[in-house]
């Protein structure tokens, strides 16, 4: 009897051991991406599972972030944002996960009008000061970018390019994985820098 | 357009209090950093050291080489007279820096990386040696300022190096921030679900051991947020983390850092080892040893205390009423008795725990109250308390042989009916035994074997000592009641709380085995009933015949009884009991689902329960229940994680382990923002649950 039960153990610590990783919440590279409905600064509602058919980048931002700063100073983030869109027929969606009263929270209305004064160019902003949606994707840092495809799969998650600074100078000659990644999914390849090591202020999530 | 940007580069350093020129410091108003050279003179052909000092204002940080969840290393760029190299020296040891529910990797205060420079032969001696930098210095509060600007450092030349001592205790303590080189061989592993580092080294080495944490050197190896666990294993000291975004690659470099009771913490520097992906190490979490004594003084106290559970009182105070009718018995006599009895109580207890470190030696993960987790024991527990039962009551006397019956208190077989009444009690107390004495025996096992029996076998002597005690002082029984009629009465009255204890067992066994195991084992009791009922109550005579038929009514129930119980037994191996199921507002519990919630930044309550551990059920009923409870962990959004032990579960054993336990009840908050878990009191009182819930989630800002 001893025996049985012996192996019961075993048996079971084995499982124990490979689990952890197979249920873990955070999202993964071609699995499918987290759902969320998120209420837009010009007071729509965007639900995730009614973009399928269409590729949605996510851009987590935060206006006062120096690295934020650096690819909407530079127009690099702009000039992204508009080739996604024309190229790709992406739907581009920003993040604010800040919570009231920390850097990056915006007002609908201060949203607005903060993507005018950038040029900026997202199809929607969506506003998430209660973290749910930057929890969900286990978004660290702004930028912190996502790129998912037309069947909903997450395909790419991380940094935006492969120069970690601050420095203006850095964008020119930057490797922008956002872009890469929108290009070998257009060849209908797999992205090969699926992910890629996010750099810049922490999202400032409330408690 | 470039030189648009230029400007507006420009007017954003100015903005941030930054000068570009070159200058000896980069200053803002969150950070200075400057260069500093430790010598005030150096000689060519020689390499010197110098530092990037950096003052932070408090609540300010700067960063590691692996800043973390979010963050950046300082950058340097060097610009450097034709034949000069500067190569960085080993990163200072980090600190973890929480961020809300992240975490990054850095320095608070004041910190200096440590630079080797190396001045080639051929400079010529008394021509000023010109160090030029072009420094990006991320430095966070909750917000972050990139601070840039060129740093300059000019350091004279002349025949021989000399030191400067004004720089000397800055130096010192670059240095002393250092880590160490590793006096044990170190190995990474990455197995499914798990990376870490192991160092092998003999257990006493790490025997004071009461943190660790293993920083890696590239980013997304391990979740920077999630808490780390460690521990003693077959090797030495083994330290796990959950995985990271990023892969662990086939080489680890990092730092680990080790608090040690009564020492400072100690970081070494782990420098490209190998990456195993086999198997995962074999780990005893929390390694520090407990005080033995404490231990045995906790065990003797618990054993004292088991004489008032309903399980054991009954037979404890037949056994003392007996004395009341020999006060006058030899003190020789008397304490052969007392003697014989505590050897029964302590051998038992011994034999268990020789097999529970057995089965644990062998690999079995097991705890205390093990002896509950298979459901032939619970039914052949439940078997005894209904059998001790009925004698209460008076359905058979078991005649001069047993429980120190009066006939037999001056002859021989009284001793060893003394022990086997002995036996007996560390029999029944063994369900008792599980839920109340969680700390000692839980320490207990994290001890070496001498130890761990010691305290054991204080256990048992605790239980025997009340009644040690009486046939050692005659005196004492004097004081107890004197015998009469109301005697018998009293007796049958303590058969209720048998009774009680059989249906308890049952009950257990229905939650571990399903009801029709429950079933069979009530059909076992009827028949020990029966049986009790046959026995004869005075020597058999008359035909052989007549007397084979008395003999087969008394055993051939008890065989029918037995034969039950080992279907039970059998059947329940076969179709593995379904564990308990969780309440409507607890999830079952996890390893991963715990690391889950931590990482999402949510406050954690882990209760860890059994069917059989009255404690807890007492705790869920009048302080882990009702809507105020359920409010209080919506309200502050705390995961309430629920385990349950009625049968094994190796995973909550490793749980109950790391916090030194071999048993339940254990409730231990996670607090949102990756602080210390803390452990709560085994008994609960609604008020103070909701007021350690209530300050430990809302510390989480």
């Amino acid at each position: 009897m001893m025996n049985t039960s012996t192996l019961k153990t075993l048996a079971l610590a084995a499982a124990v051991t490979i689990l952890p990783l197979s249920v873990d919440a955070s999202p993964k590279v071609s699995a499918p991406a987290p759902q969320f409905t998120g209420k837009t600064a010009a007071g729509e509602t965007v639900d995730l599972s009614q973009l399928r058919g269409k590729k949605v980048v996510l851009e987590w931002t935060n206006k006062d972030c120096p690295y934020v700063r650096k690819h909407y100073g530079t127009e690099n983030m702009q000039a992204l944002q508009g080739e996604s869109k024309s190229d790709h027929d992406v739907v581009w969606i920003s993040v604010i996960s800040s919570a009231p009263g920390t850097q990056g929270y915006l007002e609908p209305k201060e949203a607005l009008a903060h993507v005018d004064e950038a040029k900026a160019k997202p199809d929607h902003v969506i506003l998430d000061p209660s973290g749910t949606i930057g929890r969900a994707y286990a978004a660290v840092t702004t930028p912190h970018m996502y790129v998912i495809d037309e069947q909903g799969t997450l395909r790419f998650m991380g940094g935006i390019d492969d120069k970690p600074s601050s420095n203006w100078e850095t964008v020119k000659g930057a490797k922008n994985y956002v872009r890469a990644a929108l290009d070998d999914l257009a060849q209908g390849g797999d992205v090969k820098d699926a992910v890629t090591r996010p750099y810049g202020c922490s999202v400032k999530y409330g408690s | 357009m470039i030189k648009g940007l230029r400007l507006l580069t420009l007017i954003s350093l100015l903005c941030a209090g930054v000068f570009p020129a070159a200058a000896d410091v980069v200053t803002s108003n969150e950070l200075t950093a400057k260069l500093v050279s430790e010598n005030s003179q150096v000689a060519s052909g020689e390499t010197v050291t110098i530092a990037l000092h950096q003052k932070m204002a408090p609540g300010w940080h700067t960063y590691w080489v692996n800043p973390g969840d979010s963050g950046q290393p300082p950058m340097l760029s060097w610009q450097l007279p034709e034949g000069v190299s500067v190569e960085q020296s080993s990163w200072p040891a980090p600190h973890r820096l929480p961020v809300g529910p992240l975490v990054n990797y850095g320095y608070s205060d004041e910190i200096a990386l440590l630079y080797e420079v190396t001045i080639p032969e051929t400079w010529p001696a008394g021509e000023v040696l010109p160090l030029r930098a072009d420094a990006e210095i991320l430095v966070c509060e909750e917000i972050c300022i990139p601070v840039t600007g060129t740093l300059a450092l000019d350091i004279p030349t002349g025949g021989e190096t000399r030191k400067d001592n004004a720089v000397a205790p800055m130096f010192a303590n670059a240095r002393a921030e250092q880590p160490l080189p590793t006096p044990w061989p170190a190995m990474a592993y990455a197995v499914d679900g798990r990376v870490g580092v192991i160092l092998s080294g003999p257990a006493a080495d790490f025997a004071t051991v009461s943190d660790a944490y293993v920083y890696p050197e590239k980013w997304g190896v391990v979740n920077h947020a999630a808490p780390q666990t460690f521990g003693l294993g077959a090797d030495g000291l083994v330290i796990t983390a959950p995985p990271g975004e990023g892969s662990a690659g086939e080489m680890f470099s990092g730092v680990v850092t080790l608090k040690q009771d009564g020492a400072p913490d100690r970081s070494f520097k782990i420098d490209n080892v190998p990456v195993v992906t086999t198997a995962p190490p074999v780990m005893n979490e929390g390694g520090a040893q407990p005080n033995v004594w404490l231990l045995i003084a906790l065990a003797l106290a618990g054993g004292v205390l088991l004489n008032l559970m309903p399980c054991v009182f009954p037979v404890l105070a037949v056994k003392a009423l007996s004395l009341t009718k020999h006060a006058d018995a030899q003190t020789w006599t008397r304490l052969a008795h007392g003697g014989a009895y505590t050897s029964g109580v302590v051998a038992s207890f011994l034999i268990l725990a020789a097999a529970l470190l057995a089965l644990r030696a062998g690999g079995d993960a097991i705890g205390w109250g093990f002896q509950l987790q298979e459901p032939l024991v619970v039914g052949a527990l439940a078997y005894v308390a209904a059998l001790v039962g009925l004698n209460l009551s008076g359905v058979f006397e078991i005649s001069g042989r047993f429980a120190g019956a009066g006939s037999a208190w001056t002859h021989g077989p009284g001793i060893s009916a003394s022990f086997a009444t002995g036996v007996l009690a560390a029999v029944v107390a063994a369900p008792c035994t599980a839920p109340f004495m969680a700390t000692a025996t839980g320490g207990a096992l994290l001890l070496e074997w001498p130890g761990a029996l010691s305290v054991f076998a204080a256990l048992g002597f605790g239980l025997a000592l009340p009644y040690l005690l009486l046939t050692a002082m005659p005196g004492l029984s004097r004081l107890l009641p004197k015998p009469g009629a109301w005697m018998v009465r009293f007796k049958q009255l303590l058969a209720f709380p048998m009774y009680a204890t059989a249906a308890w067992l049952i009950w257990v066994l229905s939650l571990q085995a399903g009801p029709d195991a429950a079933f069979l084992a009530m059909l076992g009791l009827i028949a020990i009933a029966f049986a009790c009922w046959a026995w004869p109550s005075e020597p058999l005579s008359g035909s052989a015949v007549y007397q084979g038929v008395r003999l087969a009514l008394v055993l051939v129930p008890l065989l029918g009884a037995g034969a039950l119980l080992g279907w039970v037994g059998v059947n329940a191996e076969i179709a593995p009991a379904q564990q308990q199921a969780a309440t409507d507002i607890a999830e079952p519990y996890s390893e991963a689902r715990l690391t889950r919630h931590q990482a999402a930044g949510r406050t954690v309550f882990v209760n860890m329960t059994a069917a059989w551990c009255i404690t807890c059920k007492v705790n869920e009923r009048v302080a882990l229940s009702g809507p105020g409870f359920e409010k209080l962990l919506d309200e502050r959004n705390i995961a309430y994680l629920q385990g349950d032990w009625t049968n094994r579960d190796p995973e909550i054993t490793r749980f109950l382990e790391r916090f030194g336990r071999a048993g339940v009840p254990l409730y231990v908050i996670f607090p949102a923002d990756g602080g210390a878990p803390r452990v709560l009191p085994q008994i609960l009182k609604p008020g103070a649950l909701r007021d350690a819930l209530t300050t430990n989630a809302s510390g989480s800002a």
